[in-house]
């Protein structure tokens, strides 16, 4: 019966039913070549066969199907035999091959790992603040769904002012009228002096009135008590885990009680200890006192307009916050229009999410200073450039550093080196670079991190053992090894082998400009940060040095605020400081320049609608002198005119023009302010009572006898004995009160922390940006210089002088640089441009600054090359040309 | 060295013997099929071919081509002096072992 179908198959064959030829190509892909013939006679016979038992089709399928199944070890193809190297061993040794090219060119090698390392350091660091920062309040649990009120006052012939606080009425009429919101709390700063179990007195500053649904909005750990009823009644107290020890040890302070003087004297009683305030939290506080408490202590203290409440609340979910923040807008007018509409005010009540406040909110009256969108955008960027500086700056060195190993692959092609092989070896040693480096960076990172924070002033955690941020770190490893090893690979094997042989390595004009576009990019981006550097420490300093309009120099500052006895009579303690010769004159005041100011509103003639608010500030005699303001109009306040003391104001150019009077005209005028009346004697040259990133407000001066705050003292002499003298003072009269002494234009500066800051971070890593672009400029020279070797021996024997050497070298690298000025300087201007904009008072953007900035980068560069260029132009031509 | 084969294997061995000199792929299977009445997959067969080869107690060489099979040459196997001796082997420990079974087994249900 057998016999009989083979005869068949012979007449199948004829009529060209044939298996599916992909198939057949397949098998004979995989199969060894020893099985293939005889397996391939099998199955076609079988094929044959089915054709005539199934038909074509399904014959075919059953073809594939016994193909698919001979797809198995047996019968695969071994790809190499015993005498190749499995793909470990062949790693083994692209790896020791690495080891001995890197060994090879130990400059190169070190001079890139470092730099690669440096530069990974400096991103690491910067991303690591990136982090904390955009971390700010996010441990609280219905943070995005957590806002918090604000005021923003209108006025037609004012700036909009925004604050971050609003009355303490808001927070409860919105709760009541609208169903929306799930939970609201109101807070108060708070401070008095603590008096301790063993009466030690301390000034404590960090403290909040709070509402019971404190720990309902933000969620923070208990270490004892139960915080959900922890602030429900009067008088109750919580305390952070850093004041508990400090008030009670190790004992447990659950049920005892802690003095606190203010106004009036406190009786606490501990409910609750939690922990330290996070630091990504965007206020701190040190204790709660239940917002009871403050309503039956200041229960006349009521009113739309009485601020500095600060309250947070949270939607229920799938509230739409943008039309909730519409019905509540006009919450203000609705219920105070009339009052409102005197002071010429339209006050709109806004919200704004938790999560937007660290980072996206510049209000007035913050709780404490915070973070700025704009610093962290800046360091992303800076983080950015030193990434591709370095990672640019690696491939290309490795460019460069092929060039040497030119005839070690032509011998390597010769004996027979596949394409993947050479490739593979490439890549092999510049992603163990890569890792080298990332290791060498974490070295690098954590000595480091602690300066670092010192510098940024916030405590920073580097969470990178993260699974996220290690496959981050893995891909990058990969993508910026892979890259710069396939780059000259795939360069060096497109040249022939004989001229590889020849150890000619002549860059393609494509592969130049890949390679020249990135030395390009790396100056460009080295200038803009250079520029940068220039712009900002400029503005910093112009803020830091320039005229205020007052002077700051050898002013100290005392704190009166806890101090009732001294408050209220000022004159004992003026008397006694002054007897020190070092003392020239002291004055009192309810605010110091950088500090809060009463808004108050004032109007003329008795005119109501012209009601304007006015900063006030409240003095004393000699306030003028002392910080040396100028009259420009009037006179000043005289404590020898008894009616001065009740109806004199001043007010300064600012107030004089919004009223539409000239400096002159405004003196004389009737004034009423709050419910003081009197005349206008006098007229103040503007001053910046602010830091220069606010414009100058319009002001009035008034005497004031109570209500002071600080006391401010012109010391004329030597500093150190004068600040011992005002202590020993303060210590005779006071001695149970705490002293605190800062010199103004410390306190002052603290309004630029930001920008000195950042001044110092922009150097810093501008400095790590342009040493990281300085090694691989040096480096690549040396290439250079090393490709032209025999041109410049040749040259110099048909006399060329040295600087003429020096120029062909130089000149190419230099042209490079221009051109990266010449891109650098627009997008500098464009950046600087924005960043400046935020500031009221600003430098001019001269061009002095990117003179400066190109004539910085242009003489690095030239520094760099000539030191390869002169080393290239000394040479003897005859150690040049001897090799043929 | 012993090296021990397997029941499909041994099934193999046989058939290569039965076939003598016609002993290929295709007509292994065929045989296979026909003795066991098994289905048997021929590269389930070559695979077993290959391990005999390898573990020598088969030898093959290339037969000549034929029309037929697209003109593809054969690989004929025959048993080699290990192989028989491995059947034999197989055989006589059957044998002793079926020896060994007491009468009473096959007179008890």
């Amino acid at each position: 019966m057998e016999r009989n179908t083979r005869n068949d198959m012979a007449d199948e064959v004829k009529n060209n039913i044939r298996p599916p030829k992909w198939a057949l190509k397949f098998l004979r892909w995989f199969c060894r070549e020893d099985l293939s013939d005889a397996v391939e006679g099998d199955l076609i016979e079988l094929f044959d066969r089915r054709v005539e038992a199934y038909g074509p089709t399904k014959a075919r399928i059953l073809f594939v199907f016994n193909v698919m199944m001979f797809f198995r070890p047996f019968a695969i193809k071994r790809r190499s035999n015993k005498k190749g190297l499995s793909a470990f061993e062949m790693q083994m040794l692209n790896f020791r091959y690495a080891a001995r090219n890197l060994a090879n060119s130990r400059l190169y090698s070190l001079i890139n790992v470092i730099s690669l390392s440096i530069g990974l350091a400096a991103c690491g660091l910067l991303v690591s603040f990136i982090s904390e920062e955009l971390s700010y309040d996010k441990f609280h649990k219905h943070g995005e769904r957590t806002f918090r009120f604000g005021y923003q006052l209108e006025n037609e012939n004012q700036p909009t002012r925004r604050l971050a606080w609003v009355s303490a009425l808001v927070g409860p009429a919105v709760a009541e009228t609208y169903p929306e919101v799930e939970s609201m709390v109101r807070i108060r700063n708070c401070q008095g002096t603590m008096i301790s179990a063993k009466n030690e007195v301390f000034l404590e500053d960090g403290g909040f009135f709070a509402g019971e649904e404190f720990f309902d909005i933000f969620s923070f750990e208990s270490l004892h008590g139960d915080l959900s009823t922890a602030l429900d009644e009067p008088y109750e107290a919580v305390l952070t885990q850093e004041m508990a020890i400090k008030y009670f040890g190790d004992e447990n302070p659950i049920g005892r009680t802690l003095q606190l003087r203010m106004r009036d004297t406190l009786n606490l009683k501990i409910t609750a200890v939690i922990a330290n305030v996070p630091n990504e939290s965007h206020f701190t506080f040190d204790y709660l006192i239940s917002h009871k408490t403050r309503e039956q202590l200041y229960p006349h203290i009521q009113g739309w307009f009485a601020l500095g409440t600060h309250t947070y609340f949270r939607l229920r979910e799938h509230v739409d916050p943008i039309a909730f923040e519409q019905k509540v807008e006009n919450i203000v007018m609705d219920n105070y229009g009339e009052e409102a509409e005197k002071i010429g005010f339209n006050i709109k009540v806004f919200t704004q999410p938790l999560w937007d406040i660290h980072l996206k909110s510049d209000l007035g009256s913050e709780i404490s200073s915070n973070g700025n969108i704009q610093y962290v955008r800046i360091a992303g960027g800076i983080s950015g450039i030193i990434f591709l500086i370095s990672v640019f700056n690696f491939i290309n060195l490795c460019f460069a550093r092929s060039a040497k190993f030119v005839k070690q692959v032509g011998v390597r092609q010769v004996l027979g080196a596949s394409r993947i092989q050479l490739i593979h070896q490439f890549m092999t040693e510049t992603v163990w670079l890569v890792c080298l480096s990332f290791m060498l960076s974490s070295l690098l990172v954590y000595p480091l991190l602690p300066y670092f924070e010192i510098l940024v002033s916030r405590s920073l955690t580097t969470q990178w053992t993260g699974w996220f941020s290690m496959t981050t770190i893995g891909v990058l490893v990969l993508i910026v090894g892979l890259t710069a090893g396939l780059l000259p690979a795939v360069r060096i094997l497109s040249l022939k082998t004989i001229s590889n042989l020849k150890g000619k390595f002549n860059m393609g004009s494509s592969k130049k400009l890949a390679n020249q576009s990135m030395i390009v990019m790396q100056f460009a981006m080295a200038t803009l940060l250079i520029c940068g550097v220039l712009i900002i420490d400029g503005q910093l300093n112009f803020m830091l040095k320039s005229a205020l309009g007052f002077d700051r120099e050898q002013v100290a500052v005392i704190d009166l605020w806890n101090n009732r006895q001294a408050r209220e009579n000022t004159s004992i303690l003026k008397e006694e400081l002054l007897k020190s010769p070092n003392i020239r004159l002291v004055t009192a005041s309810n605010s110091i320049p950088g500090e809060q100011l009463l808004n108050r509103v004032g109007y003329p003639n008795g005119d109501e609608s012209q009601s304007k608010v006015m900063f006030s500030l409240l003095t004393q005699d000699d306030f003028l002198r002392l910080y040396g303001l100028e009259i420009v109009a009037g006179r000043d306040i005289s404590s020898d005119m008894i009616t001065d003391q009740t109806n004199a104001f001043m007010i300064n150019e600012t107030g004089a023009r919004e009223f539409g009077w000239t400096n002159d005209e405004a003196v004389g005028q009737d004034f009423q302010w709050g419910s003081r009346g009197g005349k206008i004697i006098g007229v103040v040259k503007d001053f910046h009572y602010y830091s220069l990133h606010e414009q100058v407000p319009p002001m009035i001066i008034l005497p004031t006898e109570r209500g002071v705050g600080f006391m401010s003292i012109k010391i004329n002499g030597d500093v150190r004995e004068a600040v011992e003298f005002v202590s020993d003072t303060w210590a005779k009269l006071y001695p149970d009160q705490v002293f605190t002494l800062n010199f103004l234009d410390e306190r002052f500066n603290e309004q630029y922390q930001l920008e000195n800051q950042l001044s110092k971070i922009m150097t810093l890593f501008s400095a790590i940006a342009i040493l990281i672009a300085c090694s691989g400029l040096f480096s690549l020279s040396a290439f250079h210089v090393e490709q032209r070797v025999k041109e410049i021996g040749i040259r110099k024997l048909l006399g060329a002088s040295v600087s003429d050497v020096l120029y062909l070298v130089s000149a190419f690298f230099l042209r490079l640089v221009g051109i990266s000025i010449v891109l650098a300087l627009p997008v500098t201007y464009f950046l600087t441009r924005r960043w400046l904009d935020d500031f009221a008072f600003r430098i001019e953007l001269s061009p002095l600054f990117f003179i400066v900035a190109t004539f910085i980068s242009l003489s690095i560069a030239v520094l760099t090359v000539s030191i390869q260029s002169l080393r290239a132009a000394r040479l003897n031509p005859v150690d040049n040309l001897r090799y043929e | 060295m012993r090296t021990s084969i397997g029941e499909f294997e041994e099934l193999v061995l046989l058939t290569v013997g039965i076939l003598y000199q016609d002993a290929y792929g295709l007509a292994i299977t065929d045989e296979l099929e026909r003795q066991t009445k098994r289905k048997a997959t021929i590269s389930s067969v070559h695979k077993a071919l290959v391990r005999l080869e390898e573990k020598g107690f088969l030898k093959s060489f290339m037969g000549g081509a034929t029309d037929a099979r697209g003109g593809r040459n054969k690989r004929l196997y025959e048993l080699t002096t290990s192989g028989k001796k491995c059947l034999q082997q197989s055989k006589e420990l059957r044998n002793s072992m079926w020896n060994a079974i007491p009468e009473m087994i096959w007179q008890t249900k």
